[in-house]
């Protein structure tokens, strides 16, 4: 590989590292572009590349959230099972797929998911008596965390989990599909139909995208698409990119990242769409 | 021990987990980036399931690209072994709804080891 796109993959992935650790996502919705449109690697490659990466984001940064109490374990391995299942579905069909469709597919889910990604609406606060209050499986899986930027114990209840565990499928389907870690609809749904803040939302994310990236890169090196050295670059970058994010996230306005990250993903998927069509 | 105790160690040991499997495979796979600038293979060749029965040899031998395999197969399964970590701990707190929950997750993940060994 030449030294400069050696040093473009390294400097696209630690981005896509950066902004997966900040919005629990993977980091897969910018290095899969990243990949296919200035490094011209064959998408079912990129999409190989991109799922070792997102399981580096997620083993990196869940670490950290589950040391500090604000990744859900309990909710992240309910929701693992829908998420696993469709991850594998989707890695074994894009096996099937033509390259052009598989870009058609990620441009689209680019565009499409940049509302989400845009909206953003924290969720009202619970006291401990609230938020323990429910009955059934679903109450088991509320939880609290000390949120430093607010100085106190933030408490919450989870609702609509059967919403959650579909939302989880489609988005491991997704996963194994296109190479993203599908935090991109767990993390939207979690904040604004399920109750959950989105600090915990995005940490609890993190934690199970890389179970669900897991799921298909088997898949993947089964099939020989996984290239050794790019997914190597892409997923050391992907780690560095991270603790990056870690660091600098208290003194970011994620508010305000967001709404521009959503218009880059906008860009971005007009642009693979531009390529394909 | 109480839960709350039980809990802070399901919590400790999951985050050491995580960490640990990251840290060797980043270990490995830069090592291995680095070997290969030396001795450079071709980058578009793929990684198979059956070069993982060579891979003591070739690491022997100062392949970079088996060190890269090794570092990758090791971030593979990082997860797979946080899900284990956390079915034993839910085991030891006996709380046997979420251990068969996680052990639903490794059967899946076992689905998807038995898809990619046929390949």
């Amino acid at each position: 590989m030449p030294t400069h796109e050696l040093l473009l993959l390294l400097a696209g992935g630690s981005a896509a590292g950066l902004i997966g650790s900040l919005f629990g996502l993977g980091g897969g919705i910018l290095l899969v572009p990243l990949l296919v449109l200035v490094l011209h690697i064959p998408i079912h490659n990129a999409i190989a590349a991109s799922l070792i990466g997102v399981i580096a984001t997620s083993s990196a940064t869940a670490s950290r959230n589950v040391r500090h109490g604000i990744a859900n374990l309990r909710l992240g391995s309910a929701l693992e099972v829908t998420t696993v299942a469709g991850a594998i579905a989707g890695g074994a069909i894009a096996g099937y797929l033509p390259a052009k469709a598989l870009m058609v597919m990620f441009a689209s889910a680019m565009i499409l998911f940049a509302i989400p990604m845009a909206r953003s609406r924290e969720v009202v606060a619970m006291t401990r008596e609230e938020a323990t209050a429910g009955t059934g499986f679903a109450a088991r899986l509320g939880g609290s965390y000390f949120d430093p930027a607010e100085g106190r114990e933030v408490h919450y209840a989870i609702r609509r989990l059967p919403l959650a565990m579909a939302v989880s499928g489609a988005a491991g389907m997704l996963s194994g599909l296109l190479g993203v870690g599908g935090g991109i609809m767990k993390v939207p749904t979690l904040t604004l139909y399920c109750g959950m803040p989105v600090k915990a939302a995005a940490a609890t994310s993190t934690f199970m995208i890389g179970v669900t990236a897991m799921a298909s890169a088997f898949v993947y090196y089964g099939r020989g698409d996984v290239l050794p050295l790019v997914s190597a670059a892409a997923a050391v970058a992907i780690v560095a990119g991270s603790r990056a994010g870690l660091a600098v996230a208290a003194r970011i306005n994620a508010r305000a990242l967001r709404k521009w990250f959503a218009l880059l993903m906008v860009v971005v998927g007009a642009q693979m769409l531009w390529k394909v069509l | 021990m109480s839960r709350v105790e039980l809990e802070a160690i399901e919590v400790s040991i999951t985050a050491v987990a995580l960490k640990a499997g990251v840290v060797v495979s980043v270990t490995l796979l830069v090592a291995g980036m680095i070997l290969e600038t030396l001795q450079p293979a071709n980058v578009m060749a793929a990684l198979r399931p059956e070069g993982i029965l060579t891979l003591p040899s070739r690491i022997a031998s100062g392949s970079g690209i088996a060190l890269v395999h090794l570092g990758l197969l090791v971030l593979m399964v990082t997860p797979l072994v946080r899900v284990v970590v956390l079915a034993v701990e839910f085991i030891r707190e006996r709380d046997y709804s979420f251990a068969m929950i996680s052990g639903g997750v490794l059967l899946l993940l076992f689905v998807s080891f038995a898809l990619g060994a046929v390949g």
